[in-house]
């Protein structure tokens, strides 16, 4: 099951679907936050998570007329930011570029930072597609079935692709990093 | 498993990230040029059905105009009005006249026209003239007034069928 987003009254979805400029902003101040956190765990980039965020967003007030309701907003609204990632992973221009490590963001940290951090950062050096599978699978609670149909691919791709990303994970933690994956990935080849 | 191995566990632990300043600013900003969008591809839409529907209205209005109803009271067979004669055959060309004055009238035959409709119609004209070719001939070799007076007769009915047939057509047959 899908990892829940911060519940949005009833009421303001309601005011939301009717124009309601202000509701609109509440519903960014709710789920912001979630979505950006998402487009940047799964494209490892600042950058591209702002445009994932704003291209999120822009089309959920473009059409909030047309959320029926039968399901929570949140994981609507998360669906179409997860659509817009997969977008940006299929394209060529992210399977080209080795990985970008942006500056954590050191406010949230506190505790474990040391950890978080070796994790953000290993999480930003696994494979795009892995990635972005272990982020689905692992936190936001989608079955390899649903991520298969998300990308348009198998079950066994996504267990596969979740299996590496382990696999890469692991190797990053533990320091026995014995190649740099990213320069063995190949568009061309849908490798990563 | 190393202990670090097992932070994979605490993927859902990372922080949540809060949405850098400004992007908000830029949705909204977004919002409104799809609405400026959304505005003119509706202009754009309702100017173009304007232009189809100015040009769809002559167009229909050819395809479906009613015939002018009084054509229908002006058409009428010779042999009912003209008095049967052997030899006068003046009356058969005041009807050939007339029919030729009806056919004028009649509005001009739609763009597009059946094909059995319009092949009729020169199958009609064709026989017209080729009595009109032997009025001629009769008129020059100053032939029997009986045999004028059944070509003349054969003109009217030739006519008369043509009359009819251009005014169906005007019907959209």
């Amino acid at each position: 099951m899908p990892n829940p987003s911060p519940p949005v009254p009833a009421e303001i979805v309601d005011r939301a679907r009717s124009g309601d400029r202000a509701a609109h902003a509440e519903i960014y101040a709710a789920l912001g936050g979630p979505v950006f956190t998402l487009a940047r765990r799964m494209l490892a980039s600042k950058s591209l998570a702002e445009d994932v965020l704003q291209e999120t967003f822009v089309e959920v007030i473009c059409n909030i007329e047309r959320f029926r309701g039968d399901a929570d907003i949140g994981t609507w609204i998360k669906r179409i930011a997860i659509n817009k990632c997969l977008m940006h992973v299929r394209s060529s221009w992210v399977s080209r570029r080795g990985p970008e490590i942006d500056e954590p963001a050191a406010e949230h940290r506190s505790g474990h930072v040391d950890d978080q951090m070796a994790l953000e950062r290993a999480l930003e050096r696994v494979p795009d597609v892995a990635r972005a599978v272990v982020w689905l699978h692992d936190v936001e609670g989608f079955t390899h079935a649903e991520i298969g149909r998300l990308m348009g691919r198998t079950t066994s791709f996504s267990k596969s692709q979740l299996a590496r990303a382990h696999g890469r994970l692991r190797e990053l933690l533990e320091g026995t990093e014995s190649q740099n994956e990213t320069s063995l990935c190949t568009p061309e080849l849908k490798t990563c | 498993m190393h202990a670090r191995a097992q932070d994979l566990l605490k993927l859902r632990e990372l922080p949540e990230l809060a949405p850098p300043p400004g992007v908000w600013e830029r949705v909204l900003e977004g919002v409104g040029a799809r609405a400026v969008a959304r505005r003119l591809r509706r202009r754009v839409a309702l100017a173009a059905s304007v232009v189809v529907a100015m040009a769809a209205v002559p167009l229909a209005y050819v395809l479906t105009r009613p015939a002018a109803p009084p054509t229908v009271t002006l058409i009428r067979l010779a042999p009912d009005r003209v008095p049967w004669d052997e030899t006068s055959y003046a009356p058969l060309m005041v009807e050939s006249a007339r029919l030729e004055r009806v056919l004028a009238e009649m509005p001009a035959p739609p763009p597009l026209v059946v094909g059995t409709t319009s092949g009729t119609i020169v199958g009609l004209e064709d026989r017209i003239a080729y009595v009109d070719a032997q009025l001629s001939y009769a008129a020059a070799r100053h032939l029997a007034p009986r045999y004028r007076r059944a070509l003349w007769g054969e003109r009217v009915e030739l006519m008369n069928a043509l009359v009819q047939v251009r005014f169906a057509q005007t019907q959209g047959f």
